[in-house]
């Protein structure tokens, strides 16, 4: 199994003309064929809009708008044009704090630079192939940021109801059976 | 709870008060997953190296573009021009993320140094900046484009040890 490039539409946001120079010749030699581009995340985030892109690739330090601040107006699900959009961050921060607030804003891939044609893949696949479920809470609404499942955790905002539970979807396998 | 107001999409989902769970978004899988076997995309893989191996050429005036756009911004810096510091920040955390990609690992890890000591401390003496920035120069004038290069990795220990006294007595006087 592989992620067929050419049916998606990609959208990347970065600010550095060379970084999406880098993206592009990746995304190009998947298959990819719509790779639109944006240079500040105000720009990128009407783009978005407008063209509403499969998968979302963004760095993180930009002008006018952050690479989090345009995630979390990505995940507003009352006046975004898709909130589930898969978000890619590629960025050269690499602190675990820095994952954790990616997370919080509703990041779905975290891709430390160098850029390299395996890792930008592998995190295409991830959203592709294996989605998660999204969580809305009171003030969150993204992909689940649980990755695991710790048990001993009683910080205020444990979901109540304990259990991690699992919603039964049609594995990917049966879907590929059928075609 | 309401569901997201996308007219395309209508999920599963669970409401259990304090959160709502919806299920995974699959319309990509079921659009863009393919048959195919690790040849495939070991094949993908090299395509989309070779594309980026074309690129190399233009890498060092690359690098040589993003250090005037950060020097420009350390000169603002210096000048104390408004939000300098937000936008020397963006510069350094640019040519950490870049440097590497583009071939020069070691300005790479200069940069990574400063961007964690701007990170972490409220102020980074300007003598400990330029000490990067002056690094970082050398690295690309001199065309520093390999991780062992005995001066160059010398030289990143020194500022590597710098950053980590600073960041390591910062954190003792907030202690």
């Amino acid at each position: 199994m592989r992620v067929d490039c050419t049916k998606l539409r990609f959208l990347i946001i970065d600010d550095s003309q060379f970084m999406r120079k880098v993206l592009k010749a990746l995304l190009h030699g998947f298959g990819a064929r719509e790779v639109l581009e944006a240079e500040d995340g105000a720009t990128g985030l009407e783009a978005f809009m407008t063209h509403a892109p499969d998968i979302v690739i963004l760095d993180w330090e930009m002008p006018i708008l952050d690479g989090l601040e345009v995630t979390r107006m990505i995940r507003q699900p009352t006046t975004s044009v898709n909130p589930f959009a898969p978000i890619i961050v590629v960025t050269g921060h690499s602190e675990k704090r820095r994952v954790t607030m990616a997370r919080e804003a509703g990041v779905n891939e975290f891709l430390v630079k160098p850029i390299s044609s395996k890792g930008l893949y592998d995190r295409i696949l991830t959203v592709v192939a294996f989605p998660r479920p999204f969580i809305r809470t009171k003030n969150f609404f993204g992909p689940d940021r649980r990755r695991g499942s710790i048990s001993n955790y009683a910080g205020p905002e444990r979901r109540k109801g304990g259990e991690a539970e699992v919603i039964k979807t049609r594995p990917l396998i049966e879907k590929t059976k059928r075609t | 709870m309401p569901l997201p107001n996308d007219p395309t999409h209508k999920p599963d989902w669970v409401d259990h008060g304090t959160h709502t769970v919806i299920a995974p978004v699959r319309d990509l899988a079921e659009r863009a997953m393919t048959g195919g076997g690790a040849r495939d995309v070991d094949a993908m893989l090299a395509k989309a190296e070779q594309n980026l191996a074309s690129l190399k050429k233009d890498f060092p005036e690359w690098m040589a573009t993003e250090f005037a756009s950060l020097e420009e911004a350390w000169d603002n810096f210096k000048g104390k021009a408004p939000s300098s510091k937000a936008l020397l920040f963006r510069k350094v955390h640019d040519m950490r993320g870049q440097a590497a990609t583009l071939g020069y690992p070691l300005a790479g890890r200069a940069a990574d140094s400063l961007c964690k000591l701007m990170d972490t401390l409220a102020v980074v003496p300007d003598s400990v900046i330029e000490a990067h920035i002056q690094t970082i120069r050398v690295i690309i004038r001199e065309n520093v484009n390999v991780e062992d290069h005995p001066v160059g990795v010398m030289m990143i220990k020194a500022l590597d040890k710098l950053s980590y006294d600073l960041i390591q007595q910062a954190l003792k006087a907030r202690a």
